[in-house]
């Protein structure tokens, strides 16, 4: 069986599978990780491709054994329905019963689980955690038993030998940008290292940015790595930086999430985090707040992140794939003889319908779930956030076409100004000429409207040229900088980047991992409780029974010094906004006597 | 010898001390507060229309107002704690007197200053009371 239709080689894309070869990435799995990359055709060999209609109806249209990379694009060519492909339920009822039976575990071998993902979170992170679990049970949600049936399909059917990646090299505004392309036969990140989701399929990628100067080979300049929650600039890292980027002989090294693939710049474990997007009131309040009882906290800026509480796990402790490595890459180049890639817009896997998306397969490469073209596939330049970034060898020119073009606006606006100037003296002039003539009266009015035009003109263009002037001494700083060989700190692009969990702050006690277990559970349970026993009492039981939560939380964590002070600074505010409002009459008159003093001291010092 | 490691004595020495700005209002409110409440617990105050605890309560209170005196004066960690749980305590309290429609504006008033003035910056770093 023919699994990938050979490309007959091109001059262009031997250099640019050279170049794929050259910066092709280690990859580091954590321990205990399942599913390694795993080349297309072997997966669609085995496969059912599916169809399902506007009504929801799924028809079959091929059965294992019948794709090939080749032929998938001609089945779906007249296809109107969503299409998905279908390896992981293919599985026997006996083979999923074996998979669950003891002694057959085929995930995680070896993993050790870190310490309790509830622990590392607060109450409202484990309350949404509680909710997300329970929308599985209606959203719908991929079968454990299909992972595990999925892990033994893989380890019976994957070749030992070397891992495919898919290449891809393109030009654009100077840079050669190099996407490598990673396909898994399962994401198991929830029903083996209790992360967000499980789908069949996975595809993940990063993308290497070059340069070149003097038509020379192109170096590398930047690496982004796709990861949950980021977009843009925060994906992408300076290939001169140590500290968060890896290179080993030219090759960068990516720590891939275990079970979700997700791809790391540095070892380790990563919580979740979602931006809590508040009301702008609400930011002034807290910033006011902040500022008046300035604590450990307060300069931590205006993001606000809520913990969620999933853990990627990506220590790079298991298997290596790369260069060097254990396991090595066999490179497929990504062009447009791999025809699957362009023609099969469907999913690459189970498709269960979850709304919010979690739980069904992606798209390959080239597409979103809902047919679109991928951002980082029509514009991986913008994806990172590097469309604006000139190439480092292009700067100073582009700087000093900038400055040109600056100049010469510059120049434009003098021109400008020195008109309006001649415009506005000659009106002046007139002005004087006719403003005593008690028939020129009329004429005198329109001349000053023409005088107060003219001056707004003039004030708008003489702002402007001073900005344009300021303007153009920042681009010349900046050329200077660069040509002395300056360059900008190496994430000086990013505000916020993906950090793991330091290992000192993991550190937590059982006694804690138990009640992060059990906490959100009893606290449900002891409000219903309280709530059916006195229902005449039921707010203030349900607020002794969360402070008495917060409170055991606080000690197991050894917070309570800080509990104590926010509890206490929260009641004096509302205390004190009592006091004002109660006594606001001889507050008032308390504060004119004193301003009263203080104006007069002023002013006697003054004689004095 | 290496800097970076300060002797337990130096580290006292260099730990700033709270201005006495700070420290005397909470000290003569503790005292003030105690005092007040030793006499509310041997006298007759609620017939004279001023609000008092309970005998055993209010020597309790007395008595922990004192101790929070004593760890102020003394720069110790623990006195700031108990003072400012029993700021808070007595804040919710008044609170919850002025909720009932029983204020007692005084004590309110006191509450909260000595909240305000330990939680500034300048007592919590001097008492080691940042955070955890």
């Amino acid at each position: 069986m023919t699994i990938r239709k050979t490309p007959k080689p091109k001059p262009r894309a031997a250099s640019d599978l050279e170049l794929l070869r050259r910066h092709e990435p280690i990859v580091r799995y954590t321990k205990g990780e399942t599913f390694f990359p795993l080349e297309v055709g072997t997966y669609l060999a085995h496969a059912t491709l599916w169809e399902r209609d506007a009504n929801g109806q799924a028809r079959v249209l091929a059965k294992p054994g019948q794709l090939t990379p080749a032929n998938i694009g001609e089945l779906v060519a007249d296809v109107e329905g969503r299409t998905f492909l279908n390896v992981a339920t293919e599985a026997s009822a006996a083979d999923m019963a074996r998979a669950i039976l003891p002694g057959q575990r085929v995930q995680a071998e070896g993993f050790r689980r870190g310490p309790g993902r509830l622990a590392r979170v607060g109450y409202l992170s484990r309350l949404a955690d509680a909710l997300f679990a329970g929308s599985l049970l209606l959203r719908g949600r991929v079968p454990g038993g299909i992972a595990r049936s999925s892990a033994l399909w893989y380890r019976a059917t994957a070749p030992d030998g070397p891992h495919p990646y898919y290449g891809r090299v393109l030009r654009d505004a100077g840079w050669t940008v190099l996407q490598y392309w990673f396909f898994y036969a399962y994401n198991d990140w929830r029903s083996a290292f209790h992360g967000a989701n499980d789908h069949e399929a996975d595809w993940e990628q990063i993308t290497l940015f070059l340069s070149s100067e003097d038509e020379g080979a192109p170096v590398p300049r930047w690496a982004a790595f796709a990861q949950h929650d980021y977009h843009g600039e925060a994906l992408r890292r300076r290939w001169d930086d140590a500290e968060q980027l890896q290179v080993v002989d030219g090759h960068p090294v990516v720590f891939a999430g275990a079970g979700s693939h997700a791809s790391y710049f540095v070892p380790g474990e990563y919580l979740a985090e979602q931006e809590l997007r508040l009301p702008r009131w609400m930011h002034l309040i807290a910033g006011a707040i902040g500022r008046l009882f300035p604590g450990e906290g307060a300069d931590r800026g205006q993001q606000r992140l809520v913990p969620i509480a999933f853990v990627d796990y990506a220590r790079g402790d298991g298997v290596s794939i790369g260069p060097g490595q254990a396991r090595e890459w066999s490179p497929v180049l990504l062009d447009e003889t791999q025809t699957w890639a362009f023609d099969y817009a469907g999913l690459w896997g189970v498709s269960i319908q979850d709304p919010f998306e979690g739980e069904d397969a992606p798209a390959g490469p080239v597409y979103n779930r809902d047919g679109s073209v991928r951002g980082s596939w029509f514009d991986p330049l913008g994806f990172s956030g590097l469309d604006r970034v000139p190439p480092p060898e292009d700067e100073v020119q582009e700087l000093v076409n900038r400055a040109e073009g600056v100049a010469a606006e510059r120049q434009a606006l003098s021109s400008e100004i020195d008109d309006i100037g001649r415009q506005l003296v000659a009106a002046g002039a007139e002005l004087e000429a006719i403003r005593h003539e008690a028939n020129l009266q009329h004429e005198a009015e329109q001349v000053r409207a023409q005088i107060a035009e003219l001056r707004e003109r003039n004030r708008r263009q003489r702002l402007a040229l001073t900005e344009t002037h300021t303007r153009g001494e920042a681009i010349e700083r900046r050329r200077e900088r660069l040509a002395s060989g300056i360059v900008d700190a190496p994430r000086a692009h990013v505000t916020r980047i993906a950090t793991p969990t330091p290992a000192g702050s993991v550190a937590y006690g059982r006694v804690l991992e138990l009640w992060a277990a059990l906490s959100i559970g009893l606290l449900l349970i002891g409000l219903v409780v309280a709530l059916l026993a006195a229902p005449a009492y039921g707010v203030i039981a349900a607020i002794i029974l969360i402070a008495a939560f917060v409170f055991i939380e606080s000690v197991l964590r050894g917070t309570v010094v800080a509990l104590v002070n926010t509890v206490s600074v929260a009641l004096a505010l509302i205390a004190s906004v009592i006091l004002a409002i109660h006594f606001w009459v001889p507050l008032v008159i308390a504060g004119a006597i004193v301003a009263g003093v203080f104006v007069i001291a002023q002013n006697l010092r003054e004689l004095g | 010898m290496t800097g970076s490691i300060a002797h337990p004595d130096e580290e006292a020495i260099q730990r700033p001390r709270p201005r006495m700005l700070l420290l005397v209002p909470v000290l003569v409110i503790l005292l003030a507060e105690a005092a007040y409440q030793v006499l509310s617990a041997f006298t007759n105050l609620r017939e004279l229309g001023l609000h008092s605890r309970a005998p055993a309560v209010a020597i309790l209170f007395a008595v922990l107002n004192l101790v929070a005196s004593v760890g102020l004066v003394s720069g110790m960690r623990l006195g700031w704690i108990l003072a400012m749980s029993l700021a808070g305590w007595n804040v919710g309290y008044f609170l919850v007197l002025w909720w009932i429609g029983e204020p007692a504006w005084i004590g309110m008033t006191l509450a909260v200053v000595i909240v305000f003035l330990l939680s500034s910056r300048e007592m919590r770093r001097a008492y080691r009371a940042h955070g955890a």
